[in-house]
């Protein structure tokens, strides 16, 4: 059976905590600046997807700190998450490549 | 905490409510502070508040499909997500008919809302199909909330609906419901085709359609009393784990269904038969031997 395609949310998110562990707010800021402002995910849809992702195995919790009284938990890649995005990642160029190919060859990008 | 932050904090774990109990135990005080930090008001804006409650729904269905391993409850909510708006149609028909009575003697005009007031709600989950066959999960599951809503109103509530007695409309409203709980629990109507595959999907809209022309023909009753049922037990491949599970989940609309293409005056009843039938069949499929252990 092959792969589910990662969605667009899944594969900012797993972006974002490519660099380094971020936490909850960090991970929303980080997928606002990665998309330039076009996807900006609420706290449902993000913790909705971190659930999944957990459940998959792609992320796992990196360290707790506590602010003003307030839990932050950090996440960070696991291998497995690495290695999917990466794979997805290829794919994504793979098809951009081939469509800019194909464009050119239409005469309808320069 | 007192004040406005404490006042926003409160409503925030109430909306926090809509999360699984060993969901909140672990994450509820790391979510404050994400939607402290983000807050915009005083208030959680109603994007933001749908977002928590579908995202609280999901995180429930999740955890609880994931007490079936392997059982097959994840694509046949999935595929139940892509079949509800394709099932529903049937029971937009007497509208259809009159909407096209309409337009043969009156022209394009509106006058077949004051007979049909439940046309919106129809057409929105019309709208709810394309954008789940699109693959836009999150609008398809809102479009398809807002349907199932409004059409359990419209069916059951409006006083002078005149194409629909009130419990006529059992299939439909179960139907509808089943619908926007699979659309915003499951992973959507894309991944349900995946699993059903393009032809048996084809068969289905087809077996619908057949049901909707039929309405005008001499014994539609039979018609439609036989076609879709079949068309849908075939299609649904009954022989795998997956299909048994979509039956199961469709058997309380498809119960009603039944009980009132035979004998409407069954009345309010008709809704109390439906789930005893459909509870039963669901313990049958629950208690057969290795059934939720069975190989896709």
């Amino acid at each position: 059976m092959t792969e589910r395609r990662l969605q667009e949310p899944s594969f900012l998110i797993l972006t974002a905590l490519a660099a380094a562990p971020l936490h909850g707010y960090g991970i929303m800021a980080e997928v606002a600046s990665i998309s330039a402002g076009r996807v900006r995910l609420r706290a449902g849809t993000l913790y909705a997807a971190l659930d999944r992702l957990r459940t998959d195995g792609l992320i796992e919790v990196d360290r707790e700190d506590v602010v003003d009284t307030r839990l932050r938990r950090f996440y960070r890649l696991t291998p497995d998450g690495a290695a999917r995005l990466a794979a997805e990642a290829e794919l994504l160029r793979g098809n951009a490549d081939a469509a800019v190919r194909r464009l050119r060859l239409a005469g309808g990008a320069t | 905490m007192t004040g406005p932050d404490g006042a926003l904090e409160r409503r925030y774990r109430r909306l926090l409510a809509w999360y699984p109990r060993a969901y909140r135990a672990e994450h509820e005080d790391e979510m404050l502070g994400v939607l402290l930090a983000g807050a915009a008001g005083r208030r959680p804006g109603l994007g933001e508040r749908a977002d928590l409650v579908l995202g609280g729904l999901r995180i429930r269905a999740r955890h609880a499909v994931r007490a079936f391993p392997g059982s097959g409850v994840a694509d046949a909510l999935a595929a139940v997500s892509l079949l509800v708006p394709v099932l529903l149609l049937p029971g937009a028909a007497r509208g259809l008919h009159e909407v096209a009575w309409w337009l043969r003697h009156d022209g394009v005009s509106a006058n077949f809302l004051l007979t049909f007031p439940a046309a919106p709600a129809w057409a929105l989950w019309l709208v709810a199909a394309v954008l789940g066959l699109l693959g836009r999960r999150r609008a398809a599951a809102v479009a398809a909330v807002v349907a199932a809503a409004a059409l359990s109103v419209l069916l059951t509530v409006h006083p002078v609906d005149s194409l629909y007695l009130p419990w006529e409309v059992a299939p439909w409203v179960l139907l509808s419901l089943l619908g926007a709980v699979a659309a915003v629990t499951s992973a959507g109507a894309r991944r349900g085709l995946a699993w059903l595959g393009a032809l048996r999907y084809g068969v289905l809209v087809a077996a619908s359609v057949l049901v909707v022309a039929a309405q005008e023909l001499p014994y539609q009753g039979l018609a439609a009393l036989w076609l879709l049922p079949v068309a849908v037990v075939l299609a649904c491949r009954p022989a795998t784990r997956t299909g048994r599970w979509v039956l199961a989940l469709l058997a309380l609309p498809g119960t009603a269904y039944l009980i009132v293409l035979r004998d409407y005056r069954a009345g309010w009843a008709g809704y109390g038969i439906s789930a005893a039938v459909a509870a039963a069949l669901i313990c049958l499929l629950w208690t057969v031997p290795g059934l939720r252990r069975t190989a896709d």
